[in-house]
Order: structure tokens, then C-alpha cells, then sequence
């Protein structure tokens, strides 16, 4: 499944519900769907005010594939600068921040089971997070 | 993508598998865009039961069930309206001429799949129905949505 939106900050959650929806239908617990929903919104803001910066006519893809252990949420923009990840474990110096920017990919690696970020062919950044289905006492997988 | 479309109002695309369940996503979708908008909740569900239709018959028929062929949703927002198409990729082709006709109940009892109800319903459901064929192969449902400004009751 993939989601095609315009660089405008407030469609990161047209996105954000679409892919609820998906992980939803795919085995994930609804506590952990919050945690999707909070990852894929900061993974797209990140691409529409960094990536973007902001442009309506470029576009935010996000593109998703379930197989059977893991949902693979990849969201795409067209250039700009690489984010830089904090490494995991995760150290929070919320104090010593001046301003809440940049927590959004502390966010992004507390949440997902794995993330990475590369540079895609046409110029982009992709940004990969992966969660694992829970598939203890699910009967559905194997399909 | 299409930029012409870019410059009259703001697009969202979601491209879906040909699987049936994938067209809870483009309802679960479109209503998420058509609440912020401001849509009232009863034409948020008239929106999700066309929607489910169009992008079932997509699956069903358009595209034979094959998951590899994609079924298109572009949701094109405007002020005053939202514009919903949705495109197969045609390995069967609709006939135009019965996408107007009305069905008929006793019809229905004679179906075990219970269906032949969804172009119908489309066209109940939305502001404007409208069915193509594109060039080059492949069938395209448009529907529009009218927002009503008004919170006045206009029964």
C-alpha cells in the first residue's frame, strides 16, 4: 500500500490514520497502533518541514508492506538534508533541550522495534520504521 | 504527480493491492480527510459505503482479485467539495450502459452473492457519479461530495 500527500503540514494525519488502519487489520495491539501513529506522524512531519521544507508540490510517499512478522512503514521525501538519528539506547536530555525540535526522531527510535534512515535513489531520504506483528496466540498469520 | 489537478486543489493518492479488506483502508481514509474538513457525520458514512463499493468493484471486477494490479484513490480536496477517483486497472472492462440502470429487488433474491447494488448505490450516495474508461484500459469511478456550509437543517 502506498500514500501519496502533498508537503503541507496537517496531511501527516490523512496518512497517519490510513496506516492505523492498515496495522490495525494486521495483528497489531491497539496500544501499540498509538505508537505506529505517533512514529509514522513525526517521520512525516520530519519529511514535509526538513526534507521537503515545506513545498506543496513536492510530495511525502509512504509506502507500507506487512509480511508476516513485521509491518514496514517506509516514508519517503524528495531531498534535502539526512537526519541524524540518535543512537539507541536512547539517552533523554529533555532538560537540556531549548526547544522541543529534534525530538521528534528520539520519538521515532523510543517507538519503532527498528528504524534506519538512507538515501534514496532519486535524491531523497527514506526513513524505515519496523514493528513487530505480535504474533504470540495469533491464529492468522500464515495466510 | 499531476500537477494541473495540483494547482485546484490539494491531492492525496493511496494506491492499494487488488486484496479485499484493502478497501476498509480507503474508507477508514477518506473519512479521516472528510471529518477535518468538516463533513457531517452522516455524509462520512454516505462517503465510506460508496467508497467501499467503488473500491470493492475495483478489486472484484476491474482487476479480477489479481493483488499484483493496483487500484487507485485519489482524493482531491477542495474548498467546498471533495472529488473522489478511483481507477482499476481493467482487466475487465465495465459496461457503461449498465452503470445506469436501476436494479431491481426481485433480481436480488436471485443472487447468491447478494450483489448489483453498489453502482447504484454510488450514484444514491455522492453529489456527482460519473464512470470512464481510460485509454488505456482500465475503469475509473469519479465521485464528488459537496460540503454544506450551513449547520441548518435542509430536510
Amino acid at each position: 500500500m502506498q500514500i501519496i500527500l502533498p508537503s503541507i503540514l496537517g496531511y501527516e494525519v490523512i496518512a497517519r490514520d490510513a496506516v492505523a488502519s492498515l496495522a490495525r487489520r494486521c495483528g497489531i495491539s491497539p496500544e501499540r497502533v498509538e505508537d505506529v501513529k505517533t512514529a509514522l506522524c513525526e517521520a512525516c512531519t520530519n519529511a514535509i518541514e526538513h526534507g521537503n521544507r515545506s513545498d506543496p508540490q513536492r510530495k511525502v510517499q509512504v509506502l507500507c508492506t506487512v509480511d508476516e512478522q513485521r509491518l514496514v512503514i517506509e516514508v519517503y521525501d524528495e531531498g534535502g538534508s539526512l537526519p541524524m538519528l540518535p543512537r539507541k539506547p536512547v539517552q533523554w536530555t529533555l532538560e537540556q533541550r531549548a526547544s522541543l525540535r529534534g525530538m521528534g526522531l528520539m520519538l521515532i527510535v523510543t517507538l519503532t522495534d527498528e528504524v534506519s534512515v538512507v538515501a534514496d535513489p532519486n535524491d531523497g531520504t527514506c526513513m524505515r520504521l519496523v514493528f513487530y506483528r505480535n504474533l504470540a496466540g495469533d491464529s492468522v498469520s500464515a495466510s | 504527480m499531476s500537477d494541473v489537478e495540483g494547482a485546484t486543489g490539494q491531492v492525496i493518492e493511496l494506491r492499494l493491492p487488488s486484496r479485499l479488506g484493502y478497501e476498509r483502508i480507503a474508507m477508514d481514509t477518506a473519512a479521516a480527510l472528510a471529518r477535518r474538513m468538516g463533513f457531517a457525520d452522516e455524509r462520512i458514512d454516505a462517503l465510506r459505503t460508496a467508497i467501499g463499493e467503488a473500491v470493492t468493484n475495483a478489486i472484484e471486477h476491474g482487476n479480477q482479485a489479481d493483488a499484483a494490479m493496483k487500484v487507485v484513490v485519489v482524493l482531491t480536496v477542495r474548498p467546498d467539495e471533495l472529488i473522489i477517483s478511483v481507477s482499476d486497472q481493467g482487466r475487465r472492462a465495465l459496461e457503461l450502459e449498465r452503470t445506469r440502470t436501476r436494479p431491481h429487488i426481485a433480481d436480488a433474491f436471485q443472487r447468491a452473492d447478494k450483489g448489483g447494488w453498489g453502482i447504484w448505490l454510488m450514484r444514491e450516495l455522492m453529489d456527482e457519479v460519473e464512470f470512464t474508461l481510460a485509454p488505456g484500459g482500465g475503469n475509473q469511478v469519479r465521485m464528488v461530495v459537496h460540503l454544506e456550509r450551513s449547520p441548518v437543517g435542509d430536510q
